[in-house]
């Protein structure tokens, strides 16, 4: 699914099959054919896997839009065996050579990637490393912001001649927002290299679902994507005890819990009032919970929920009851905890 | 610049559910938050009075270097009630979309123009600090947001937040946002982000840029669904970026992981 704004197309990358493969547990070939089949669904354009993916799942993978990465020179005959959109050689003592051999057998689309801490190594880059490369991937950079990026993107794009993507390293939590904006700009980058969840690297990568929410929810793009799948991915992320936080953005099991009054009130009246997407979007489900924030219109729709209606008049002395009950347990109140105090 | 941090770990942060505090836990936790160097500590809601109202006077006697603030709907009784509380700074929450003005409140702009004016009249007839936010600002026409910070100047409010109270702001917005609003009205501005789409820090760093003083945090990232501008997260940042700007971090760290044990006691 390639965006294609201001003139220009950009294609999201994901990086996180082989994450998911490295897991322990590790995934069954079922699972982790069936986490493909759901990135595919996402909005992804290309997926990177190793050939240590390919032999786990049998050669039973296509691979058409898959990256493959090259770790060794078997994998460099892997190119030739096989279709792949394109392969990524990490800059190190053996580019040069996999970059030509590659050249030598064929025309695929190489991606030379450039682990960078410090914007000042970019401005010195060998330029025999860049020799028959299509694209650079700019790794890393945790601290710079967006406007940063795309002054690097457009630097390495015009001295180089070379199509650029933008894989941002998150240990500062500035991931997301700077694979965002390097989609939209005019001067952005050409792809941009995330993972679901942010998981994988030394610090992390742009989460592949809040950049995807955040180019439908702002921008009325990326409407294709079946994103109900994260939920499932996810899913499947945790069976091989991948840990993604509750407050996770899209995906975090309680993002959608609601407790203080005035926002419940207003989610009442329109869910858009205090949500920037309908749960159901990303496959969660809104759920009311009732505490110490909670108001009596909120508690009315509760017990109805419950099937408890019929307490409308005793609402105030409920919710006394509740905020008093809520802050002596320092929580909230469970639905069952609810019924009970409904029957005393 | 120096970044006045607003942290409102005991106010929305305490809106995420599954946490309830007793007057006791907020006036010890806002002890522990002093001590972190914020500048304001936005302690709760005296509407929901009982034990919250409570909670607000008994930190604001505590008489912390953080100045204490609390948080009022755009009507009369919350402002009593925050008056009631011995705070220094009353905020108060404006309605600013076409969305909440409509379909929340049912009434007009003009109606929120002259309301707000009434409000901070009676915070300031009795010598209080005013801050007014901008809620759902991020989804505001741009001129409205400008009228209202008028009507704020006029009035002698401090500072006006801009708040994104559904979490969709990214940093080329915000950024265009505040020159715009900067260029329009002379008032000092402040910064309320949310995480839903995984960019609250990254908003609140980029409104520093565009010069926002105060920017609201909460310990751990804590608040309504994805939650808030992590407090430590964005120190390590401005540390770096903004001279002026000194934390003793391992201290910092150190006292965050107190406060989350206490937050998260027995769940």
């Amino acid at each position: 699914m390639v965006i294609a704004l201001n003139n220009r197309q950009v294609q999201i990358i994901d990086r996180s099959v082989p994450e998911l493969y490295g897991a322990a547990p590790k995934p069954s070939p079922h699972q982790l054919q069936e986490y493909i089949r759901c990135l595919r669904q996402s909005g992804v354009d290309l997926l990177e896997i190793t050939s240590g993916v390919l032999r786990y799942l049998g050669g039973q993978l296509p691979t058409q839009d898959a990256l493959l990465r090259i770790e060794s020179r078997e994998d460099i005959e892997l190119c030739t065996r096989l279709k792949f959109a394109g392969c990524v050689i990490a800059l190190n003592d053996c580019c040069r050579q996999f970059v030509q051999q590659i050249r030598q057998q064929n025309t695929l689309p190489i991606f030379l990637e450039i682990a960078v801490r410090e914007p000042e190594s970019l401005f010195s880059l060998d330029e025999q490393d860049i020799k028959n490369i299509d694209i650079i991937r700019i790794a890393g950079l945790d601290r710079s912001m967006a406007p940063e990026w795309l002054e690097y993107i457009q630097y390495i794009r015009l001295k180089y001649g070379v199509q650029v993507d933008i894989c941002p390293g998150n240990r500062y939590h500035l991931a997301t927002a700077a694979a965002y904006e390097a989609v939209l700009s005019p001067e952005g980058a050409d792809y941009v290299s995330v993972a679901f969840a942010g998981l994988g690297g030394v610090s992390g990568y742009a989460a592949l679902e809040e950049v995807m929410m955040a180019l439908r929810v702002i921008n009325n793009l990326a409407r294709q994507a079946r994103t109900e799948v994260f939920v499932r991915m996810n899913q499947i992320f945790k069976a091989s005890s991948l840990r993604v936080p509750a407050k996770k953005p899209i995906t975090g099991e309680n993002i959608f819990r609601v407790e203080s009054g005035i926002h419940a009130d207003g989610i009442t009246k329109n869910p858009l009032l205090y949500e920037p997407f309908d749960p159901g979007l990303v496959g969660q489900r809104r759920e009311l919970t009732i505490g110490k924030h909670s108001g009596s219109a909120q508690l009315a729709a509760k017990l109805r929920e419950l099937g408890l209606s019929g307490r409308e008049n005793n609402l105030v002395k409920m919710l006394e009851k509740i905020r008093t009950r809520s802050i002596q347990l320092r929580r909230n109140l469970e639905d069952e905890e609810l019924v009970r105090m409904c029957g005393e | 610049m120096v970044i006045k941090i607003l942290d409102t770990t005991l106010r929305d942060g305490e809106q995420q559910p599954g946490l309830a505090l007793n007057a006791d836990d907020k006036a010890y936790l806002a002890g522990l938050i002093d001590s972190l160097g914020a500048y304001q500590i936005e302690a709760g809601t005296p509407a929901m009075g009982g034990e919250e109202k409570k909670a607000i006077q008994k930190i604001a006697s505590l008489k912390l270097k953080s100045r204490i603030s609390a948080w009022n709907r755009m009507n009369a009784g919350d402002i009593r009630q925050a008056m009631d509380c011995g705070v220094d700074v009353i905020h108060i929450s404006v309605p600013s979309s076409d969305l909440q003005i409509s379909q929340k409140l049912g009434k007009s702009p003009e109606w929120v123009l002259e309301e707000l004016a009434g409000c901070i009249e009676l915070a300031k007839s009795q010598g209080f600090i005013v801050n007014v936010g901008l809620e759902d600002a991020s989804r505001a026409k741009l001129e409205f947001l400008a009228e209202i910070c008028r009507t704020a100047r006029r009035e002698g409010v401090e500072m006006v937040r801009y708040a994104d109270t559904v979490g969709i702001l990214h940093p080329a917005k915000i950024t265009a946002d505040l020159a715009a609003l900067k260029a329009a009205v002379d008032i000092e501005l402040g910064i309320h982000t949310h995480n839903d789409l995984g960019m609250a820090l990254a908003n609140a760093v980029a409104a520093v840029q565009a010069g926002t003083s105060f920017v609201d945090c909460t310990i751990g990232g804590i608040g309504e669904r994805a939650g808030n501008c992590n407090f430590v997260d964005f120190i390590k940042l401005i540390q770096e970026n903004f001279p002026g700007n000194r934390y003793d971090l391992p201290k910092i760290i150190e006292t965050e992981q107190e406060i989350l044990s206490l937050l998260f006691k027995n769940k």
